[in-house]
Formats: structure tokens, C-alpha cells, sequence
């Protein structure tokens, strides 16, 4: 018997070293008996972040037939432009197809020269008159013209086609027409400002290979034909699909027609690789030269290693999405219609313990919808502050006094002694919300009010934001190239019909957003919207926690990195831009 | 004379299998791990807790950590409660307390909610398994996620032992129609999408570990069914069943008093892999994020939080791994012995 | 007999019918739906009312379930699967279709594996119990055994995948696999399978060898193996012919219940290899809510698991001549 524990013991033995030896900790304090103060990750600090080799520009011109390795986390759904919801789906979209009109690094709205020659908006508003590029070419060796752009119009439009997200944006274009074989012509109101925007969202689909079975099933979208199509996609874009191995990888090669400017890269190959430890593996194997939407803790505490070190850079860019809690003030709950004590929720929490401890200073402080660098933030706001003090005394003025026998806070409502005790939802899959909820939680202890934490998978929680069934949640927004798109989250009657879900209501702000989408001069919007900024942030209708940052890891060998504030990845030439510095190697 | 023949009565049934269980010295070890477990579950606040066992407080005794003993862990009701300053939520023992005044702290000076300024650290003095990423003692969360451990197996398999046997032995025993339904019934448990029904369960109701058990032992009876079926199928046709039958026992009896005790031997290696299986559910279901939720400790969430932080902080991981791995091999050696215990031919 | 089968069959059709209205049921239980799922895009308020409307529509979620229901048994009739509730509209026959070898073949391999392992080792530790070899092999056994699949591979990739580099732990096959001569191809194939198979199957080799051990033991002390004995028969064949015969029949059962298991089981495994298996999918499937994909693959299961308890019952009649279903 005694034989059987020593070799149990031996096993047991062996097996800590040898995980030992591989999982060398990264953690950088000694451990006899006392506690070093922590050290905490600061990406400025940090000498492998955004180094100048990532950024080189490629030179005009330069091309290869290299093959780079990017890492997906998800697959794509579908790689038709009609239907494309995700991320993923735009990641590979962008270089199959060329939009005619799209969006550069500064978020700014511009025409791709590659497709389009000249772009002319009538002094009015109401006509806007494209030519197109000759000589360019669907991969299939068609030429792209005018009728193709009159025909994604017109589909976009028809209502048999099952379009998620963009019809209303485009239903702004009252006409479209071809003038000739490469001269389009699109006409609106003219009272909408944002109209030219739209333009970015009518994708350009071939009309010859898109009106074949168009009969049988219109909504493009059912049957092997279109099931195909949809897989592989015929594009106008730098690059054609060679293969889409499901869950494994898809692969792209350089289309050598194509009438732009070519991309450094023969070949992408894009792993679909959903857990992270591993796709972080993979990296440092040198398997993948870039993984965008690294966690902020692989980051900073998973990247200091040697294997790291000798494969890898870090490349952090300011994104334009912000984490926050959202209250719900409809009545629903008795804590949060009420302004004080949101005000009180804001100083409750630790912010820079937040920071430190579970964002790793990775991300800025948030002063409400709208980022720092963009055309209408405004710079006169004054962040409230983490302040004990001030919670204690906005909590006594809104009469949620502390009781006697059992140091929570109650008040007195119709008679009835309520206590403060809430419950915030957490959308599972989130690396940072529980650990904020939980230091949230020990501050709230302390003040005497009780919060509990509940998660939920991401349909449910989706269904309860929409039905209003929480009392407050946490998740996150991107703000998109237009502020137009918040009127979607905070005019009132998009309490029934969008995403308003916490029921804010501030008719000031209604008639703000209205005003922003009919007015044509800049500067005058960036007046409208600086003060939306302004009115939301006094009211704290949300905790507003961080400006998030786009996190990557990229292979040492690659340059021409740029960041925009939707990652390295979405916008304008992005991708393309990426080459291999030979000469300084 | 009559000191003879009292010598010579036979001991019943289960006296002689727990005569033959403790006999089994790897059996006992691992019965002695299990009741470590169910002590350790049950006084949890004694070994780890952020507030005193005994202390002196302005004159008077207070005994606050062996209050938590009778009260539920994560929330802030219930039905017997602390004295006046230990209960508010803003005192915190470590700070108000005086230092020179009397006091017997637990072996662990922290409760699992509990978060230090001691973040990430690995294992020392203060911190005997270290620290997670907001401060709080890995050990206390450890020593609190047992209950969690303890209440996994016995809650899931006892229900699904009960419907199971009890359905197998009618299946198996009169066979026939009975037979078919009972089958057919099987059948469609089998089926059940489990996982829906714990989603559905996480958010309707309490999403309480318990909860999940309840569910897991509403649908994992059917193996157990099955063995009892075929174990009743072979013995029925034994001519001791025939003898019994002669003998104008009622059918329940025959079944549960003479049949059973010999089908049980088969079906008891099923029950207790399915109670050590049980934990390795519940760390399955933690690591895709369905178990207990946060920041409640288990073992298996635990296990989960370790492996995101394998990395850089590996010693997170090791202290549920041991012990999952502890508890499987006890009940495993537990269910071992007690079937060699039970089957009297073995010997 | 043959009345029994056919009975059977008969039966079964009916008990299929009750898994599908039940997996119906529970399925549009929990909150949300495919629709939501798709258009709530928490990112983006841009994604409006009427797509979440015309989805409904499309996918009959507005209708009462029980005419749901009905359409889709309409399309079972033909085999249509119909098409995936999700964002790639596929038909669900596509989706699935490529996913079945991955899994299916990891789960023969396993079962192979377990029985080929355990077997002799059960049969062994019963011939010469509580013998060292008993011992120890149990005592590994049951030390694998108490190791959760997901945690035993994380040191197995990380040592024999990034450390030591020797097998590879993504997918199905290397990123040159087009490049390889077929014998390569054919290595390169049985590396990518080393790993995720071992941590699939250890589990069972435990369970299963203290099966055959247990019953083994049970019947070597039957009355009718002693009369082989003082007959002369040689031990060996003893064994092999008189008692493992009678130990068929609990590890018949048990084959019979696998695959529900497996389906579920395989997840957490697939996702840290890239597998791409069904646990995968069908896991999604749930999370998104994806209802035609989730019956297609639940129906299919429940098809394999009908056939395999009425297989097993069959068995019970084919090794045990005492049990007779007249």
C-alpha cells in the first residue's frame, strides 16, 4: 500500500515541475515574507509598446510575394456586403471589395481613388454625381460600371432582401440613376446632413452575377447560387478568396488586375483561432504576425516573456469606444431617477483603483460620448472625481439614510422602509466587468449600500436592455464616424423604438440632435454636439468608465501599422498598407 | 450454552459491509478526505473569515465568525445575525478592532470577498496560496469554495440515484408494458438538451449552484436506470427471486429487499463515478462560464480564473487543480471500497 | 424476436416524436431569440426595429409555436434541415455536414482506444488481484481520470506544443498540408490528432478498465466458471471464453449512452485546439439561439441514441441467453 502513495507522490511531483518549467511566472517581485508594493502596468513605461518599426510607411510601389498571417477570433458570417453584421465579416470584406466610398484613419469620409475618379455634391444638398474609374475589374474579369452601383442601390432598397443594419441610412437617397456607363448620379432631400455619409454604406455588389437567380429567390440571400456567392465572393478589390476552410482559415491572393494600387502581401491567410491563450501561443511561435483585440491583461502581464520578446511588438492605439454602467431611470427601480444619486454611484467608485488594477492604464478617462480627438468633443468638462465624502452626503440629501440596526441605507417610499440594494448585469465573456463590479461592490459596502452581481449570456442579456428589465448593466458603445448615430440612444421616444434602454429623457437634447442632423455647416454641428456632451455628462444618465484603446500584438518583421480610432484594421487602407521593412532588417 | 449460540449470530447485512469498508484502508483514507471536506464546508468561516472567532469589544465577549457559521455566504439576509457593530457593513474587524484587545482570529485572517491592496501576489507569509488579481486570499477563497464541492456530488447523484434505481428496478423487474414506458421515458431524457435547460434555469430562477445540480440530477438518473434494468433483467430469473415469489412475498419487497442489495454492485461503480463526475461537471460548466457565478468562489471557477492567469500569476491554478483532484480520487476510492465491501462473493 | 424488432422500431418512432416536441419546447424556453440575437449588435445602434421584424418573418418566430413546430416537421419529411437561424442563413446541412468527421472520428478513436486499453488491463487486474500491476495500474488510472480533459491539455501544449515543438495544437491539419507528399500528409494528420485525442479519451480508459475489472471479478467466481476449472478447461480460455462473455453486457449498455456525452462533452476541447468539430457548433447554436441547427443536431443524436439503446438491448439477448424479451 505504502508504494501506491509514493508513486502517487512522485507523479504529483513531476507533474508541478514540469508545468513549473514551462509557465516560467511573469510576475516581476520577490516573495520571502513581504509584500513589495505592486507594481503596476503602465503602457508608457512599457519599452516594447508602438516602437517607430511598426509605423514605417511603405514605400510607393513596394510589393512582394510574402504571405502574412493575421489572427481572427471569430469566423466571418458571410462575406456578402449585403449582409455583413460582425467585425470579423468587414476585416476580410475590406479586401475582397472595393468601397467606393469609405472612411480614412481620421474617421474622415473620402472616395477610394481606386474606384472612383471625381465626386461632386451640388451646392444644395440634393444631387450627387460620381464617375467612376475605367478599366477596373470584378475578379472575374467584368468590367465595374455605373450599372452595378445603380443596382446595389436599387437591392438595398428592395425590401425582400433582408438588410440588418443600413436601409434607413441609404432610404436618405431618394434616386439613383446612371447617367452613362461610369457616371452615376444619386439625389436626396438635401435637408439631411449626414446624407453624403450614407454614401460609405450602399456596398457595391456585381450586377451580373447578383441578378442571375433573382427570380427564383429575391431575396438574394437562399439557395445554392447565392449560399456560394456568399462564401465566394466575386469582388473589385485588391485581393480574391482561394479558399474558406470552415473554422480553420481563410485564404486570399493578391489579384494581379487590379487597376490600384497593389498591396505589398501575395498572399493573407486570416486564422480563425476563439481562444486567446492560444492564439497568444501561436504568436509567439511566430505562426501569426498580427493579432488585433488582444485582452488588456494578456497585454500587460502575458507579453514580458523571452519567447515574447524575441517574436513580437505591442501596438496600442486610442479607440473611439467607451466602457460604462448604464442606469436605468425609468421608475422601474427607486435609486436611479434620481440625479443625486447617480452623482453619488460616480464618486463611489475608485476609478484610478480601476484603472490600475483591472485596465492596466490601458485606456484614458472618459468625459462622456465623445473622444478627445475628435471634430465636437468638448473640452469644458470637469470630471467628477472619486470622493467618498461627497457620495455620503448626496446619499443623506436624497434620503437614503443609514439605519441603526444594520448600517445599510433605507428610505421611506409610500410608507415603506426600502433598502438600497441593487443588482447590476454583466454580459458574460467580459474580462473587466466582473472585476469592476466587485471593487465597485466593496466601495458601495462601505457607504451602506448593498450591490449584487449577476451574469448573463449575451442573448438574455441583450433581451433584458431592450425589455428594460435591469437596474443598471454594464457593456460598451462605439461612437461612429457620425455623432448622428447617438440619436439613436438618447432622444426619448427611442425608449420604445431604440436603444435608449435606461429611459433618459431630456427634451433639450431631442431638439440638439434634431437640429445636428439638418444642419450643413460643420462648425455649427460641432456647436450642436459639444453641447449634447455637456447636458449628458451633468446628467450622468451613465457611469462613464474608460476610452478604450486598441490593443494588438504584431510581429517584429512588419511596418506600416496605423492606428484609427476603430483599431488597426477597418478603415482606409488599413491592411493594405502593411509591408515587410527588408531594408533595415 | 446460550453465551455460544449468541456468539454465533450473524451480523445483518450492512454491519457486515462496513465491517469489510473499514477493513479497505484506501477506502477509509478517502472516507477521511470526504469528511475533512464536509467539516471543512461546514466551519468555513472558522478556518478563513474577515472577522474574529472570539474577541473583547468595549467589555463585552462577541463571537462573530462563529455566527457566519449558520449564515449563508454571499448574501446580506438572514435569519440570525451578527451583533450590533460586527454586522454593519462598514466595519471592517482588522482596522476597528482594538489591537490589544482580546481576540482568536481564524487560521486565515480574510473572507473570500475580501480585497487587500496585496494584488497579484504570489504565495508567502501573509498569503499562504498568494493572491488574485483584486487582492483577495486565494486560500480563504479556496477553503469557502468546498462547500460548493461537497454539496455538487451528493445533490445531484442522490436524486439521480433515487429516480434511477427506482425506475431501473421496475423496468427490469416486471418488464412488459412497464417495461416499454419506462424505457421509452429513458429514452428521452437521454435527449434532453441539459445545457438549455441550465441557461434557462441560470436565468429564470436563482442561479444558485444548487439550482444546477437540482437539473443535473433530474437528468443524469438514466444510466443508472439502465444498469438497474439490466441487473434486474439477469437476476429476476434467479431462483431465489422464484423462492421468494413461492413464498408469497409482495413484489416491492422482492425487489427492493432481495434483488437490490445484489444489483447493487454495478450500479454503485456507476454512482460513484457520477459523484466524483459531478465536480468535474461543475468545473466544466464554471470554465465556459455557467457554473457558480462570480465573485462566489468554486473550485471550478476558480480553476477557470487560474488558467486566464497561467501566464503570469501559474501558482492561481495549482490549488484548485490539487484539490479537484483530491476530491475525485477520495470519492473514487470511497465508491471502490464500498462496492468490494458490499459484494460479498469478492472475498 | 423478429416481432420484437420490428415492435421496437415501431415504438421508437413514437419516442422520436416526443424528443423532438420536447427539444422544441425547451429550446425557445430560455429568453431571447435568433432575431435578437442578430440585430442587437450592442455596438451599433444603428440596427433597426423592422430588421428584427422581417427576421421574425422570415424564420416563422411570429407564428404559434405549435404550427412552428409543424413546418418543421413538414420539412423533416424530405430531410430538409432547413436554414440556419443565424447570420449566414446557410442551410443547416452545410454546416454540419463538414463538422461530423471531426468529431465523430475522435470519438471511434476514443472508444477504440478505451476498449483496446482497458480490456486487457481490466482482464489482468482481475486474474491477478490486488497484485502490484493492480496496484499501480489502478492508482494511475484512477489519477488520470481525476483530471479534467481541459486542464491536462494545457500542460501537454504547452510543453510538447510550444516548448519542446513537437506536435502541433491548431486544427486538423498544418497550413502546408497542399504541399506535402501523401505519406507527409498522412504524419502530418496523426500529429494533429495525438494530442486532442489523448486528452478526449483518457477519461474513459479509467472508467472502463475498472469496469472490466469489476465485472471480471464478479463472474470469476461464479459457480459455473469453478465447474470449468475442475473440468480442466485451461485458464486462459476460461477467461477469455466463459467469463468475459458474461461481462459483454454492461459494457454493451454503456456504449449504447456515449454520444449525447460526446457532443456535449467536446467543447471546451475543441475550442483550445481549433477543433472543428459539432460540440462547437451545436454549443454556438445555443448561444445564438440558432434553432434549426440546434433540432438538426438534437435530432440526429436522437436518432443514433435510439438505435444504439434498441443495439444494446439485442446484445442483452445475443450474450446472455438467460434474458429473453418474449
Amino acid at each position: 500500500m505504502k508504494n501506491v502513495y509514493k508513486i502517487l507522490l512522485v507523479i504529483t511531483l513531476a507533474t508541478v515541475l514540469f508545468v513549473n518549467g514551462c509557465t516560467k511566472s511573469e510576475s516581476d517581485k520577490g516573495v520571502d515574507g513581504n509584500i513589495d508594493t505592486p507594481v503596476v502596468y503602465n503602457p508608457d513605461n512599457d519599452p516594447l509598446v508602438n516602437p517607430d518599426s511598426i509605423f514605417k510607411k511603405r514605400p510607393k510601389g513596394a510589393i512582394s510575394e510574402e504571405t502574412i498571417f493575421i489572427n481572427l477570433k471569430s469566423s466571418p458570417n458571410t462575406l456578402c456586403p449585403l449582409f455583413s453584421s460582425t467585425h470579423y465579416d468587414s476585416i476580410v470584406l475590406d479586401q475582397i471589395f472595393e468601397s467606393a466610398f469609405t472612411i480614412d484613419k481620421k474617421m474622415t469620409w473620402i472616395y477610394s481613388e481606386n474606384a472612383i475618379v471625381s465626386f461632386n455634391e451640388s451646392e444644395d444638398h440634393t444631387a450627387y454625381i460620381v464617375k467612376l474609374r475605367k478599366g477596373v475589374t470584378w475578379h472575374d474579369g467584368t468590367p465595374v460600371t455605373a450599372h452595378d452601383m445603380v443596382f446595389s442601390y436599387d437591392v438595398v432598397l428592395d425590401e425582400r432582401v433582408p438588410i440588418v443594419s443600413f436601409r434607413d441610412e441609404v432610404k436618405n437617397f431618394t434616386t439613383c440613376v446612371a447617367i452613362d456607363d461610369y457616371t452615376v448620379k444619386y439625389t436626396s432631400s438635401g435637408k439631411i446632413a449626414t446624407t453624403k455619409v450614407s454614401l460609405q454604406s450602399i456596398p457595391i455588389i456585381p450586377k451580373h452575377l447578383y441578378e442571375k437567380e433573382r427570380e427564383a429567390f429575391p431575396d438574394l440571400k437562399t439557395g445554392t447560387y447565392y449560399n456560394t456567392l456568399a462564401r465566394h465572393p466575386v469582388g473589385n478589390g485588391p485581393y480574391k478568396i482561394v479558399e474558406w476552410i470552415e473554422n480553420d482559415k481563410i485564404v486570399l491572393e493578391r489579384y494581379e488586375n487590379f487597376v490600384g494600387e497593389k498591396p505589398y502581401f501575395k498572399r493573407v491567410v486570416y486564422k480563425i483561432i476563439q481562444d486567446l491563450t492560444v492564439a497568444l501561443l501561436t504568436f509567439e511561435k511566430g505562426e501569426l504576425d498580427v493579432f488585433e483585440a488582444i485582452k488588456p491583461k494578456q497585454f500587460a502581464k502575458e507579453t514580458n516573456s523571452e519567447s515574447f520578446k524575441n517574436v513580437g511588438y505591442k501596438a496600442c492605439g486610442k479607440e473611439w469606444t467607451y466602457d460604462y454602467i448604464g442606469w436605468n431611470q425609468d421608475g422601474s427601480n427607486p435609486f436611479f431617477n434620481d440625479k443625486r444619486v447617480r452623482y453619488a454611484m460616480t464618486h463611489a467608485l475608485n476609478i484610478d483603483l480601476v484603472f490600475d488594477q483591472v485596465y492596466y492604464n490601458l485606456g484614458t478617462r472618459c468625459y462622456g460620448t465623445y473622444h478627445p480627438d475628435s471634430w465636437m468633443f468638448n473640452n469644458n468638462i470637469k470630471l467628477l472625481e472619486h470622493d467618498l465624502e461627497k457620495s455620503k452626503k448626496l446619499l443623506d440629501e436624497a434620503l437614503w439614510l443609514i439605519d441603526e440596526n444594520d448600517g445599510w441605507r433605507y428610505k421611506m417610499i409610500d410608507g415603506h422602509k426600502v433598502k438600497f440594494d441593487f443588482e447590476i448585469m454583466i454580459p458574460q465573456g467580459s474580462a473587466t466587468a466582473p472585476q469592476i463590479a466587485a471593487i465597485f461592490q466593496k466601495t458601495l459596502k462601505k457607504l451602506g449600500v448593498e450591490l449584487k452581481t449577476r451574469t448573463f449570456e449575451w442573448a438574455t442579456f441583450i433581451e433584458k436592455m431592450l425589455k428594460h428589465e435591469y437596474m443598471a448593466q454594464i457593456s460598451a458603445w462605439g461612437t461612429g464616424s457620425d455623432p448622428d448615430g447617438g440619436w439613436n440612444i438618447w432622444r426619448t421616444e427611442q425608449y420604445k423604438e431604440g436603444r435608449n434602454t435606461g429611459g433618459y429623457a431630456n427634451a433639450r437634447v431631442d431638439e440638439l440632435f434634431f437640429q445636428g442632423r439638418h444642419e450643413f455647416s460643420k462648425l455649427k454641428r460641432a456647436e450642436i454636439y459639444k453641447e449634447i456632451q455637456k447636458i449628458l455628462y451633468d446628467d450622468q444618465p451613465y457611469l462613464w468608465l474608460r476610452n478604450r484603446v486598441n490593443l494588438s500584438v504584431v510581429n517584429k518583421r512588419i511596418s506600416g501599422i496605423s492606428f484609427s480610432p476603430r483599431g488597426i484594421m477597418t478603415f482606409y487602407p488599413s491592411q493594405r498598407n502593411w509591408w515587410i521593412d527588408t531594408i533595415s532588417h | 450454552m446460550s453465551e455460544s449460540i449468541k456468539q454465533e449470530l450473524s451480523r445483518s447485512f450492512w454491519s457486515n459491509v462496513s465491517h469489510r469498508f473499514f477493513k479497505n484502508r484506501r477506502g477509509v483514507i478517502g472516507l477521511l478526505f470526504v469528511m475533512a471536506m464536509i467539516l471543512v464546508s461546514i466551519f468555513s468561516s472558522l478556518i478563513a473569515s474577515d472577522q474574529p472567532i472570539v474577541c473583547k469589544y468595549e467589555g463585552k465577549l462577541y463571537f462573530p465568525a462563529v455566527v457566519e457559521i449558520f449564515q449563508l455566504r454571499n448574501t446580506n439576509k438572514h435569519w440570525i445575525n451578527k451583533s450590533k457593530p460586527f454586522r454593519y457593513p462598514s466595519f471592517e474587524a482588522r482596522e476597528d478592532l482594538d489591537p490589544s484587545a482580546f481576540a482568536i482570529w481564524p487560521l486565515i485572517p480574510y473572507s473570500e470577498y475580501d480585497q487587500t491592496n496585496h494584488f497579484s501576489q504570489p504565495p508567502s507569509k501573509i498569503h499562504w496560496l498568494g493572491t488574485d488579481g483584486l487582492g483577495r486570499d486565494i486560500a480563504a477563497r479556496m477553503i469557502h469554495g468546498t462547500s460548493v464541492a461537497v454539496q455538487v456530488g451528493f445533490i445531484s447523484m442522490g436524486i439521480a440515484s433515487i429516480i434511477g434505481i427506482f425506475l431501473g428496478g421496475l423496468a427490469g423487474y416486471y418488464g412488459g408494458w412497464i417495461d416499454i414506458i419506462i424505457s421509452r421515458v429513458i429514452e428521452v431524457v437521454i435527449c434532453f438538451p441539459v445545457f438549455f435547460l441550465i441557461l434557462s434555469i441560470l436565468v429564470w430562477l436563482d442561479p444558485s449552484i444548487i439550482n444546477v445540480m437540482i437539473v443535473l440530477g433530474l437528468t443524469r438518473w438514466t444510466s443508472i436506470a439502465r444498469y438497474t434494468r439490466g441487473e434486474f433483467l439477469r437476476l429476476k430469473g434467479q431462483d431465489f427471486v422464484m423462492a421468494a415469489q413461492a413464498m408469497g412475498l409482495s413484489n416491492m419487497r422482492i425487489m427492493f429487499k432481495h434483488i437490490l442489495p445484489n444489483a447493487l454492485a454495478p450500479v454503485m461503480v456507476s454512482i460513484t463515478f457520477g459523484i466524483a463526475a459531478a465536480i468535474l461537471i461543475e468545473s466544466a460548466l464554471s470554465w465556459l462560464g455557467f457554473g457558480v457565478q462570480a465573485p462566489s468562489p468554486s473550485w471550478g471557477n476558480l480553476l477557470r480564473t487560474g488558467y486566464d492567469s497561467l501566464r503570469d500569476a501559474p501558482y492561481m491554478v495549482y490549488p484548485p487543480c490539487v484539490a479537484i483532484f483530491m476530491a475525485v480520487m477520495a470519492y473514487n476510492l470511497v465508491g471502490d471500497a464500498l462496492r468490494d465491501a458490499i459484494d460479498p462473493r469478492l472475498n | 424476436m423478429i416481432n420484437y424488432i420490428i415492435r421496437r422500431l415501431f415504438i421508437a418512432m413514437f419516442t422520436l416524436v416526443g424528443i423532438t416536441v420536447v427539444t422544441f419546447c425547451i429550446t425557445r424556453l430560455a429568453p431571447g431569440d435568433p432575431a435578437m440575437a442578430m440585430t442587437a449588435g450592442v455596438q451599433d445602434p444603428k440596427a433597426s426595429a423592422a430588421a428584427y421584424e422581417q427576421l421574425r418573418e422570415r424564420w416563422g418566430l411570429d407564428k404559434p409555436i405549435y404550427m412552428q413546430y409543424f413546418s418543421w416537421v413538414k420539412g423533416m419529411a424530405v430531410l430538409d434541415f432547413g436554414e440556419s437561424m443565424s447570420s449566414d442563413s446557410r442551410p443547416v446541412i452545410d454546416k454540419i455536414r463538414p463538422r461530423l468527421w471531426p468529431t465523430m472520428s475522435l470519438a471511434l478513436l476514443a472508444i477504440g482506444l478505451s476498449l483496446s486499453l482497458s480490456i486487457p488491463i481490466g482482464i489482468w487486474s482481475a486474474a491477478k488481484q490486488n497484485s502490484y500491476f493492480d496496484t499501480i495500474t489502478s492508482t494511475v488510472l484512477y489519477a488520470l481520470y481525476s483530471v479534467p480533459s481541459y486542464v491536462m491539455a494545457v500542460p501537454l501544449i504547452l510543453l510538447l506544443g510550444v516548448k519542446w515543438d513537437i506536435l502541433p495544437f491548431q486544427g486538423m491539419m498544418s497550413d502546408n498540408y497542399d504541399t506535402l507528399s501523401t505519406m507527409d500528409q498522412l504524419i502530418d494528420i496523426v500529429k494533429h490528432y495525438a494530442m486532442i485525442t489523448f486528452c478526449f479519451s483518457y477519461g474513459a480508459w479509467a472508467y472502463y478498465a475498472r469496469f472490466v475489472r469489476q465485472n471480471m471479478l464478479e463472474v470469476v467466481r461464479q459457480d459455473y466458471i469453478r465447474t470449468a476449472r475442475a473440468k480442466g478447461v485451461q485458464e486462459f480460455n476460461i477467461i477469455l471464453k466463459h467469463a468475459f462473455r458474461n461481462t459483454l453486457i454492461p459494457i454493451v449498455t454503456l456504449l449504447g449512452l456515449i454520444l449525447p456525452e460526446i457532443i456535449g462533452g467536446s467543447v471546451i476541447l475543441e475550442v483550445m485546439f481549433n477543433w472543428p468539430g459539432i460540440g462547437r457548433l451545436f454549443f454556438d447554436s445555443m448561444m445564438q439561439r440558432d434553432y434549426t441547427t440546434i433540432m438538426a443536431i438534437s435530432t440526429s443524436t436522437a436518432v443514433l441514441v435510439l438505435v444504439g439503446t434498441l443495439i444494446s438491448d439485442l446484445s442483452y439477448v445475443l450474450v446472455d441467453p438467460r434474458v429473453s424479451y418474449e
